[in-house]
């Protein structure tokens, strides 16, 4: 999540969730659920059967080294991003781009799934926490494909959208930011992928709270940002201009096929 | 029996028992005695084993795995009951969950809101028929039909392979999803369901990509294998049949699909019942179901010629990625 909203907010959950021992329980799915399925223990069965054994040892190294973050709760689930280097080399992507980048976990499964001569133009406010993940990316010997801009993402996609020469060329966005400016990305998004090209937008599902009622108790920043969540996924359902396809994995991310 | 961390599974007596009746009934649909028995006998290719057609006809029935109620009782061994003295009900039912999220509302909204409008009308159409099977959970439900949809398009799949096909909701949106120069395969061992779902397959003007193979699947991917031009042909496989014999697809299907194709098997999570554990009360059926697939994952997992996701989409959908 990019936004300084967001990082005030990861900063508060993080107060919230801070016990008399001073140990940080910050995770975004921690009250309750580690994940949306119905059991934790499921959720733990997919992780130890299918993800942790092939998890690459960089990327086990930058989940650990995250961990131990107060505002962990913003980093993207180790099924999620085993996912996402999937998906990469399924549509053979070579030129993609990252909204919101944290530690740099997604980014680095993105990376390690690209070719040689691949690339990801990576956008954050926060350099520091992309610091905090970038030994483990370069011990992945992938950080050169890896274009990092600190700064909000709108301006900068601005820019691209503005040069023509930018437009239909990118093969993959993942976006997982402030989600009151998904829209906005999501206009300047479908000028500068490519037709046939993916987008996926991460956090779709906010923690299952898409179907609390509106007194329901909630964390603040969830909240906050339910609402703009409800929204997106009411505006991308109607979008003819992509296909969609919305998948429970990690918190809920919904790939749009531009077409 | 404590199955815990064991990677090989020897085929539960279950299997055993089929392969005797199999033996004895000389196959669903040969001529001659025992055929009026065997005829009686339909292998419901998509999730069990040998399905009594006619339950109360057919006496002495041996169902063996899937949804069939009664079925412990069939057997002679008293139905397994919860802590709470209710009868355990089956996995798969047409009343059972239809989902592995943390509640049902939650898997509702994902329908209402990202499915059900971006749904084909001959997707719906046959998916509405296919509810109304006394085996409709067996159909695959429209959120995966969208995931299939989704990956097809995206990985540009032109041949195909189905094994396992119902009333033929997934051959409908494979059909809908690859080009018109595309073709699936579609293989199961009774073409009485999917011929249910062929005239929706038609008005869709997609019933030309369909190859249609009836029969059960070994021998008939066998048969592919032997003709040298279909090694590593196909860019697409959707297993979604018969467990126990999804390592011995996942073989063939290694061969036929080429190198970074996609092979997809259905079913992988069981419920959730995976996760359970040992002492967890279920029928004797979905027991034996959960110790197939438990090793089945694992398999996949320790296989170093694919890649694989484990997707808790429907009821869990193993993704895999030839990689040599």
């Amino acid at each position: 999540m990019a936004s300084a909203a967001t990082e005030a907010a990861a900063n508060t959950a993080a107060q919230e969730q801070a016990n008399g021992n001073g140990e940080q329980k910050t995770r975004h799915s921690e009250v309750g659920h580690k994940s949306l399925l119905k059991s934790d223990e499921l959720y733990q069965y997919i992780l130890d059967t299918s993800v942790y054994p092939r998890e690459p040892e960089s990327m086990k190294e930058l989940r650990e080294v995250t961990a131990k973050h107060p505002w962990n709760l913003m980093t993207t689930s180790a099924d999620e991003g085993q996912f996402l280097n999937m998906l990469i080399k399924l549509i053979g992507a070579k030129k993609t781009m990252e909204i919101g980048v944290y530690t740099g976990y997604s980014l680095l499964a993105t990376a390690l799934a690209l070719p040689e001569d691949g690339t990801i133009l990576a956008m954050d406010i926060n350099r520091e926490n992309y610091e905090l993940g970038l030994p483990s990316i370069e011990k992945a010997g992938v950080a050169h494909k890896i274009d990092f801009r600190e700064g909000p993402a709108l301006p900068l996609l601005d820019d691209l959208v503005a040069d023509e020469k930018n437009h239909g060329t990118f093969d993959f966005v993942f976006v997982d930011a402030d989600k009151d400016n998904y829209l906005n990305y999501h206009e300047r998004l479908l000028k500068l992928v490519k037709p046939g090209g993916l987008i996926g937008y991460d956090n779709t599902l906010w923690n299952g709270s898409v179907v609390l009622p509106d007194d329901a108790p909630m964390r603040k920043y969830i909240r906050y940002y339910r609402d703009f969540v409800l929204v997106l996924n009411k505006a991308l359902a109607a979008d003819q201009r992509v296909e969609i396809c919305q998948l429970p994995v990690g918190d809920g991310v919904t790939l749009c096929r531009v077409k | 029996m404590s199955m815990a961390g064991a990677t090989t599974w020897p085929a539960p007596p279950a299997v055993r028992r089929w392969t005797r009746m199999r033996a004895d009934a000389g196959g669903v649909r040969s001529g001659g005695p025992p055929a009026a028995r065997a005829r009686r006998l339909l292998f419901d290719g998509r999730r069990s084993g040998w399905v009594a057609e006619s339950p109360a006809a057919w006496r002495g029935r041996v169902l063996v795995h899937g949804a069939h109620k009664g079925v412990s009782s069939a057997r002679g061994t008293a139905p397994a009951m919860a802590a709470n003295g209710d009868e355990v009900k089956s996995i798969h039912s047409n009343e059972s969950s239809k989902t592995l999220l943390k509640s049902e509302e939650l898997y509702e909204y994902m329908l209402n809101t990202m499915v059900y409008s971006r749904e084909h009308e001959r997707l719906r159409e046959l998916r509405l028929i296919s509810e109304q099977h006394s085996r409709g959970f067996m159909s695959s439900p429209p959120d995966e039909a969208q995931l299939l949809s989704m990956l097809l398009k995206l990985t540009g799949a032109r041949n195909t392979i189905e094994v396992g096909v119902f009333t033929g909701c997934s051959v409908l949106v494979t059909a809908l999803a690859i080009p018109d120069d595309g073709r699936v395969v579609a293989i199961d061992v009774s073409r009485e369901y999917f011929d249910l779902g062929l005239p929706v397959i038609e008005k869709a003007g997609v019933a030309h990509k369909v190859d249609f193979r009836e029969g059960p699947a070994l021998p008939i991917l066998d048969e592919l294998l032997s003709d040298e031009g279909n090694e590593g042909k196909f860019d697409f496989a959707f297993v979604d049949a018969d467990k126990e014999n999804y390592g011995g697809y996942h073989e063939q299907l290694l061969r036929l699909v080429r190198v970074g194709g996609v092979l997809a098997y259905d079913n992988t999570l069981w419920g959730g019942s995976v996760a359970l554990p040992e002492d967890a009360p279920l029928k004797e059926s979905d027991r034996e179901m959960r110790a197939v697939l438990r090793a089945f994952n694992a398999k996949i997992a320790a296989d170093r010629r694919v890649e694989a996701v484990q997707l808790p989409v429907a009821d869990g959908i193993t993704l895999c990625r030839r990689v040599v």
